[in-house]
């Protein structure tokens, strides 16, 4: 008996036969190359597990039903997009609560990032927390979600030199606001 | 080409010799560059050591997410394309990964099991890795293995779907704001209620005879069934016992690669049902996927079992 060798297709062949074929293997062999790092764009998203996990399910949900908005391009960036859609879309839907919290966060984040007794990693997370929307969004993206800068683009539709920008920016942000950590940094 | 915008390509990593070379003058001309370079790149490192870790409670749900999702997939269309077509489809890439000639694929079937004879084509010559993987010696095969001969253990009397403790209700589908993709997800979420009807539902049914579970009937006679029930049930029957053809197939074959996928599935399928032997498939799909090299299908079994621990 001969079979498919799941694990060497890229993405986008594994979703033409879930496309195609129903091929319920292909979904769970793509399924589990991005679970971990969707949901934890979920979270970042949503700060709060609860809401990450209502909207990290539905967004999974439809992916089947959505199967044929795929045209092509990359995969990842398509789910990604209605990964982040449903995050908008379940935001706006207690924007008043989120724009307090939001400002509650930067200010316990801005407070706190100098303390001593926070180690380096805890601190560059405030820091992190504190950017601005745009520049927080494509670090978290590349360095926590380890996508790539084609990636990121394709699902913020941006470009890519526009990303590179907000990435060198934001870190510049992030060294400020580490300044008490610069001699751990070198 | 002014000083951030060296920095930002040499942590790219994206210089050429020239910017190279002008990058290197403005370091040895400007220590503070030199350190806040030296900086950037130790925040890197930082950032990249700081990523945020999923506690094990998150990575039990995610596995339990994707199985629903992969449930609310119907079952394959019945034969009728060859899989050379398949491979046409998508392309040589794909038809060239395909492991063999002349082979067959068990799909799933709404009315049964849907085997695509494959052709022997050129473009579907068989990857040398292949055939390393499809082994003869089935004494290779764990000792539990030739367990899985027997029919395991009983399901308990209560070995019914555990109840969905998560919403599924239907929404409104998501806005656009990513206008410059090649694609859209503008459609709605059609077969959406009906699907999620059927993941909700408990089952009340319970593997059939060749099932590696002995099924019992205490749950159909409990007066608990419905129409959405059976469906589930049904379904469930079939892929067990299309699931346990397959392995034996692969098992008599010793087509190691096909029982690790299969061992997995297996394992997925029984969880929430009968933990004894979703973890002994589990177990076996760590131990298959790791003697054919299936990287991935051993790591998606190990973190399986980690989620029953």
């Amino acid at each position: 008996m001969k079979s498919i060798d799941y694990p060497a297709l890229s993405d986008e062949d594994l979703f033409e036969l879930v496309k195609r074929h129903n091929d319920k293997v292909a979904f769970d062999v793509l399924y589990k190359r991005y679970d971990r790092r969707l949901f934890s764009y979920c979270l970042r998203a949503m700060e709060d597990r609860d809401e990450a996990k209502d909207v990290y399910q539905q967004a999974i949900m439809n992916i089947y039903a959505k199967r044929d908005t795929f045209k092509g391009g990359s995969y990842v960036a398509w789910l990604m997009t209605i990964v982040r859609n449903q995050c908008l879309m379940a935001k706006r839907g207690k924007k008043y609560t989120r724009d307090v919290d939001e400002m509650q966060n930067v200010l316990v984040a801005s407070d706190s990032v100098g303390a001593t007794d926070h180690g380096l990693n805890e601190a560059v997370h405030k820091a992190v927390d504190s950017l601005p929307a745009d520049f927080k969004e494509v670090v978290a993206m590349r360095y926590f979600d380890e996508f790539s800068y084609e990636q990121i683009a394709q699902t913020l539709g941006i470009s890519m030199s526009l990303v590179k920008v907000r990435l060198f920016r934001a870190k510049k942000l992030l060294l400020e606001a580490l300044s008490p950590y610069r001699e751990e940094l070198l | 080409m002014n000083r951030d915008e060296l920095m930002a390509k040499y942590l790219d990593g994206s210089l050429n010799a020239d910017e190279q070379a002008h990058l290197q003058s403005l370091l040895d001309s400007s220590p503070e560059m030199a350190e806040e370079l030296r900086a950037l790149e130790g925040l890197e490192q930082a950032l990249a050591a700081g990523a945020p870790s999923l506690a094990a409670v998150d990575l039990g749900f995610l596995d339990e997410v994707g199985r629903r999702a992969t449930d609310m997939i119907p079952a394959a269309p019945p034969a009728g394309g060859g899989l050379e077509s398949i491979g046409a489809k998508l392309g040589g890439s794909i038809a060239a990964k395909i492991a063999g000639i002349g082979g067959a694929i068990i799909v799933a079937g709404g009315a049964g099991v849907a085997v695509w004879q494959m052709q022997s084509t050129d473009d579907l010559s068989a990857p040398a890795q292949a055939t390393e993987q499809i082994v003869t010696d089935i004494d290779e095969a764990p000792s539990t293995l030739r367990d899985l001969e027997q029919p395991p253990d009983e399901l308990p009397p209560d070995a019914t779907t555990q109840a969905d403790d998560e919403s599924f209700e239907p929404q409104a589908d998501v806005e656009h704001n990513a206008a410059s993709n090649s694609h859209s997800d503008a459609d709605g979420v059609e077969n959406m209620d009906k699907s999620q009807a059927e993941t909700q539902s408990g089952l009340t049914d319970l593997p059939q005879a060749d099932a590696p579970t002995n099924a019992t009937t205490e749950d159909a006679e409990s007066g608990t069934v419905h129409g959405d029930v059976e469906s589930e049930a049904a379904l469930f029957n079939r892929d067990l016992q299309r699931l346990n053809q397959k392995f034996r197939a692969a098992q008599t074959a010793g087509d190691k690669a096909t029982l690790a996928q299969t061992a997995l599935q297996l394992g997925k399928l029984l969880e929430g049902r009968n933990a004894a032997d979703s973890r002994k498939y589990y177990e076996l799909a760590v131990s298959f996927a790791g003697k054919a090299g299936l990287r991935e299908v051993e790591q998606a079994a190990r973190l399986a079992l980690d989620g029953m621990k």
